[in-house]
C-alpha cells in the first residue's frame, strides 16, 4: 500500500509539472499583460516600458529557466495583477472553494446515492422516473443560468437568502445547491444503474433465499458492490467542481474562491497568477485522485492496487 | 430506508436552510439609516491609488484620496487640495499654491514635501504605474516653500492642470512603507474602517477632513462581477447604488439616474488602404447609419447621436459646429456606386463583452452597411485578440469598432491616439491633421490651442475618417431611499449622496 502511494504521488508530481509548463508556454504565447492592463489610450512606448519593467521582453528560454528556478525554491512569483505574492493570492481563496465544494458534493452525495438507490429498487415506478427527469435535467441545465434563477426566485421574489457574496451561513446556500445539483443527478443515475445490475444478481437472490432482512440485502451487499463505479464518479465530480465548474458559479455569486480569481487572472492577462493558480489545482487534483483509489481498496478488497 | 421516511428528510432539510436563510435576506443597510451599499463590479486588488488604472479602486479611493484639480459635477476644472488655479512659470513649469492646514488620516501634513513625493513615486519608470501614461510629459516637482509647489515638464504641457486632477496626493512617509496598499490614509472626505478581502469594504468619514462633513455616515463596498447579481440584488433591497445599468432595466429598478457620459462608441475606418482609401466610400459608410435608430433601439432612447466627433460638449477641443452625417440610404449607395465600391467587402473588427451592447451596435451597423450594398464581413475576437488588430500599425483593418473614453476630458489622448497619424490606433495619414494636433499638444495659448482642435474634429469628419455613432449615457440603479446626481466624470462621490434620513 505503502509503495503504491508513493509511485501514484510520484506520477501526480510528472503530471503537475507537464501542465505548469503547458500553461507557461499557452500565456505567454497568447497573452500579453500590457495591453489590457494599461488605459486603451497609452502609447507603444509606455506599453513597451511597461513590459520591460515585468521582465516580460526577456528571450523566452530565459523567462523559463527563471521560472523553473523559482519553481524550485517555492517562489510562484508576484501576481501582475494583484500586486502581491501569486501564491498568497490562491492560498487566501483555496479555502473558499474547498468549503463550496466539499459541501456541495457533500449533498450530492446524501441525496444522490439514496435517491439511485430508491430509484433502483423499483424500475419504471413513480420515484425512479421523477429521479430521472431530475438528473437529465441537472444534466442539462446551465449552471449560471440555474443560479442567476435561484437567485431571482429565493432572494428577489421571496427574500429569503442573500444574491452574492459571502459571510453567513445563508450565504452557503444557493451557490453550494448551483454547484450540487448537476452532481446529484448524475450520481442518482450512476447508483442505479449499477444497483440495478447487482439487484439482479444470483447472490442477491442466494441472499433474500436465506432469509436476510432486505435492507441488510439492498444497504450493504448490494450497495457495497455498486459503490465502485459511483466512487470513480464522485472523485471525477470532485475534480470538475474543483477545477472547473468554481469557474462559473462562484463568478455568478461573487464568491472569493479560486475559480473567481482564475476567471479575473484571464481578464487581466495575469501570467503569473494564472500559473500559481494552475500548479496549486493541479496538485489538489493528483491528491484527489490518489485518495480515491486508496479508497478503492477499502470498499472492495480484491482489488490489487497497482 | 422506506421512501416516505427519505422524503420527510430532504423536507426537513430544505426546511433547516430556509430558517438559517430567512435571517439572511433583506435589507441590510435599512439599520443605520444613513449607511449605504454600493456594488461595484470587482474587488480593487490594492487600495494604493497610484499603481493601477482600475476602475473600481477608483470608485472606492476618489473618497479616500484628493488631486490638486478637482472637477465639478458638470466637469469644470477647479482647485481641489491647490488653493487657486495654477500659473505657468515659464515653458516648463507650473506653478502650485496649497490649500494650508490639511492632513492625511495618519497624522501626516499635506504641503508641498507631499506633492513632490506623489509626483516623484507615480512617474518613477521603476515604480511601474499603470497610471504613468497620463502623466508622460511631467518630469519633476520641485518644493519652493511649505505651501508652493512647481511642476515640471519635459516641453510646453497645456494639458497639466487637467493631469493634477487625476494625480493623487499621497503621505510623504506612509506610502513607502508595505503597509500602504492595504490601508490607505488619505486627504479626503472618508477613511477606511474595514477591508475584508473577498468580502467588502467599509469607509466612514475622516474626522480631520478639511472640508465639509459628509452626509452619508458609513459606505460599504461590496463585489459583483455578474451584472445580473447586481440587479438582483438592487431589487432585493441589498444594494443603494450599483453601475452600468442595462437600458432595458431601467424600468424595473427601484430608481434609476442617467447622464450623458464619457463613452463615444464608433468606428475607426482605414483611409491608408483597401475598400475604404476612397474618401466617398467612408462617406458613404456614416450616411448609411441610422445612428438615431442605434440609439432609441439599442439604447432605450440613452444615448445622443455624435456630433460627428468623439468628443463630449465638456470636453476641452469640442466644436459646437459640427454636425452629423444625416441618415441617408440613397446617398449612401450612390457614393459606393460613384466610387464603384458596390457589392464589395468590407471586414468589421470587435469584441463582445467590454463595452455596453457592443456586439449588437457591430451587428446593426454591419446590417446597415450591407443594406447600402456592401460584403460585410464582422469579425468578433476575444478581447486580447481584438487589442493586437487595434494597435497593429501600420496595416489596418477595413473598419474596427473602438469605444473612446477620455478620462482628462480634453482633445489630446484621444485625437493623439485615433485621429494623428503615429497613434497607436490611428487609420489615416492625413499629414495636416497630424499637424493640428502635434502642435496643440504643446500650445500654451489656449484660445489658439482650442481652435486647432476644433479645425483638426472637422477636418475629420469632412474626410470621414470615422463611422461617427454615439455618445452613450452612464446609467445608474438606485435604491429609493438614496439621493445622488451623477457626474460628467462618472466618479462615485460618496460626499455628493444622501439618503433620505440624513
Amino acid at each position: 500500500m505503502g509503495r503504491f502511494v508513493v509511485r501514484r504521488i510520484a506520477q501526480g508530481l510528472l503530471v503537475v509539472i507537464g501542465v505548469t509548463i503547458m500553461v507557461f508556454i499557452f500565456t505567454r504565447m497568447v497573452g500579453d499583460p500590457a495591453k489590457t492592463m494599461l488605459p486603451l489610450s497609452a502609447s507603444p512606448e509606455e506599453r513597451a516600458a511597461f513590459r520591460h519593467e515585468l521582465g516580460l521582453d526577456r528571450p523566452i528560454t530565459e523567462q523559463f529557466a527563471d521560472y523553473i528556478g523559482d519553481l524550485a525554491s517555492g517562489d510562484f512569483g508576484t501576481s501582475l495583477w494583484q500586486r502581491r505574492p501569486a501564491i498568497d493570492a490562491v492560498l487566501h481563496a483555496l479555502p473558499n472553494t474547498f468549503q463550496l465544494v466539499l459541501l456541495a458534493i457533500a449533498i450530492a452525495v446524501l441525496l444522490g446515492v439514496p435517491l439511485g438507490v430508491l430509484a433502483a429498487l423499483r424500475p419504471g415506478g413513480a420515484l425512479d422516473r421523477t429521479a430521472v427527469v431530475l438528473s437529465l435535467a441537472g444534466l442539462s441545465i446551465p449552471q449560471f443560468w440555474l443560479g442567476l434563477l435561484l437567485i431571482i426566485a429565493f432572494s428577489v421574489t421571496l427574500n429569503m437568502l442573500p444574491t452574492a457574496g459571502m459571510g453567513t451561513p445563508a450565504h452557503l446556500v444557493l451557490p453550494t445547491l448551483t454547484l450540487a445539483f448537476p452532481a446529484l443527478g448524475r450520481i442518482a443515475m450512476i447508483v442505479r444503474s449499477s444497483m440495478i445490475d447487482e439487484l439482479n444478481q444470483q447472490y442477491v437472490k442466494t441472499a433474500k433465499a436465506k432469509g436476510m432482512p432486505r435492507a441488510r440485502v439492498v444497504g450493504f451487499h448490494a450497495l457495497r458492490n455498486a459503490s465502485i463505479p459511483a466512487l470513480t464518479l464522485t472523485g471525477w465530480e470532485l475534480i470538475r467542481a474543483l477545477a472547473g465548474y468554481s469557474v462559473v458559479v462562484e463568478t455568478v455569486f461573487a464568491w472569493p474562491g479560486v475559480g473567481f480569481l482564475a476567471d479575473q487572472a484571464l481578464n487581466n492577462q495575469d501570467l503569473i497568477l494564472l500559473q500559481a493558480i494552475v500548479f496549486v489545482v493541479a496538485v489538489m487534483v493528483v491528491v484527489i485522485n490518489v485518495v480515491i483509489d486508496v479508497l478503492y481498496r477499502a470498499v472492495d478488497p480484491r482489488i490489487k492496487l497497482v | 430506508m422506506r421512501a416516505p421516511r427519505f422524503v420527510a428528510v430532504f423536507a426537513i432539510l430544505a426546511l433547516l436552510a430556509a430558517a438559517c436563510g430567512g435571517g439572511g435576506g433583506g435589507n441590510q443597510s435599512g439599520a443605520a439609516s444613513s449607511a449605504i451599499t454600493i456594488a461595484i463590479g470587482a474587488e480593487p486588488t490594492t487600495l494604493d491609488p497610484q499603481v493601477r488604472d482600475d476602475g473600481n479602486e477608483r470608485a472606492v479611493n476618489d473618497n479616500i484620496y484628493e488631486t490638486l484639480m478637482a472637477r465639478d459635477p458638470a466637469g469644470e476644472l477647479q482647485p481641489g487640495l491647490a488653493a487657486a488655479a495654477p500659473t505657468r512659470k515659464g515653458d516648463e513649469s507650473w506653478e502650485f499654491k496649497l490649500r494650508p492646514d490639511v492632513k492625511f488620516s495618519n497624522g501626516e501634513a499635506f504641503n508641498a514635501d507631499a506633492v513632490v513625493a506623489s509626483v516623484k513615486r507615480v512617474i518613477d519608470p521603476k515604480f511601474n504605474s499603470e497610471q504613468a501614461s497620463f502623466f508622460s510629459t511631467i518630469t519633476g516637482a520641485t518644493k519652493v516653500d511649505d505651501l508652493t509647489v512647481t511642476i515640471e515638464t519635459k516641453g510646453p504641457d497645456p494639458l497639466l492642470p487637467s493631469r493634477m486632477y487625476w494625480m493623487k496626493m499621497v503621505p510623504t512617509k506612509y506610502s513607502s512603507e508595505a503597509a500602504f496598499a492595504d490601508k490607505p490614509a488619505g486627504t479626503g472626505p472618508y477613511q477606511l474602517k474595514e477591508w475584508s478581502r473577498g468580502n467588502q469594504i467599509v469607509l466612514e468619514p475622516n474626522p480631520n477632513y478639511w472640508g465639509t462633513k459628509p452626509p452619508i455616515s458609513q459606505v460599504t463596498y461590496k463585489f459583483v462581477p455578474e451584472g445580473g447579481a447586481r440587479m438582483s440584488g438592487l431589487l432585493a433591497g441589498e444594494y443603494d447604488l450599483i453601475t452600468n445599468l442595462l437600458p432595458e432595466d431601467v424600468e424595473r429598478a427601484p430608481k434609476s439616474a442617467h447622464l450623458q457620459g464619457l463613452e463615444h462608441p464608433m468606428i475607426i475606418l482605414n483611409a491608408r488602404g483597401g475598400i475604404t482609401q476612397d474618401v466617398r466610400v467612408r462617406q458613404a459608410l456614416n450616411y448609411a447609419v441610422d445612428k438615431q435608430a442605434l440609439a432609441t433601439q439599442l439604447f432605450g432612447g440613452l444615448a445622443k447621436v455624435d456630433t460627428c466627433q468623439i468628443l463630449s460638449p465638456q470636453m476641452f477641443g469640442y466644436n459646437p459646429q459640427l454636425q452629423p452625417y444625416a441618415y441617408d440610404p440613397a446617398k449612401a449607395k450612390s457614393l459606393l456606386q460613384e466610387a464603384g465600391a458596390v457589392g464589395k467587402q468590407i471586414e468589421l473588427v470587435g469584441q463582445t463583452g467590454r463595452w455596453l451592447k457592443d456586439a449588437e451596435t457591430i451587428q446593426a451597423v454591419a446590417n446597415f452597411w450591407q443594406e447600402a450594398g456592401l460584403k460585410v464581413k464582422v469579425s468578433n475576437y476575444d478581447f486580447d485578440t481584438y487589442l493586437k488588430h487595434l494597435f497593429q500599425q501600420p496595416n489596418r483593418p477595413d473598419s474596427i469598432h473602438v469605444s473612446s473614453s477620455n478620462e482628462l476630458l480634453d482633445a489630446d489622448r484621444q485625437y493623439s491616439n485615433y485621429y494623428a497619424e503615429g497613434g497607436s490606433g490611428t487609420s489615416n495619414s492625413d499629414p495636416e491633421l497630424k499637424r493640428l494636433i502635434t502642435e496643440a499638444r504643446t500650445n500654451i495659448d489656449e484660445g489658439s490651442r482650442l481652435q486647432q482642435y476644433q479645425e483638426a474634429g472637422k477636418l475629420a469628419c469632412d474626410k470621414a475618417y470615422f463611422t461617427f455613432l454615439l455618445n452613450n449615457e452612464d446609467i445608474y440603479g438606485m435604491s429609493e431611499r438614496l439621493n445622488w446626481q451623477p457626474r460628467v466624470d462618472a466618479k462615485l462621490l460618496v460626499s455628493g449622496m444622501s439618503t433620505a434620513q440624513s
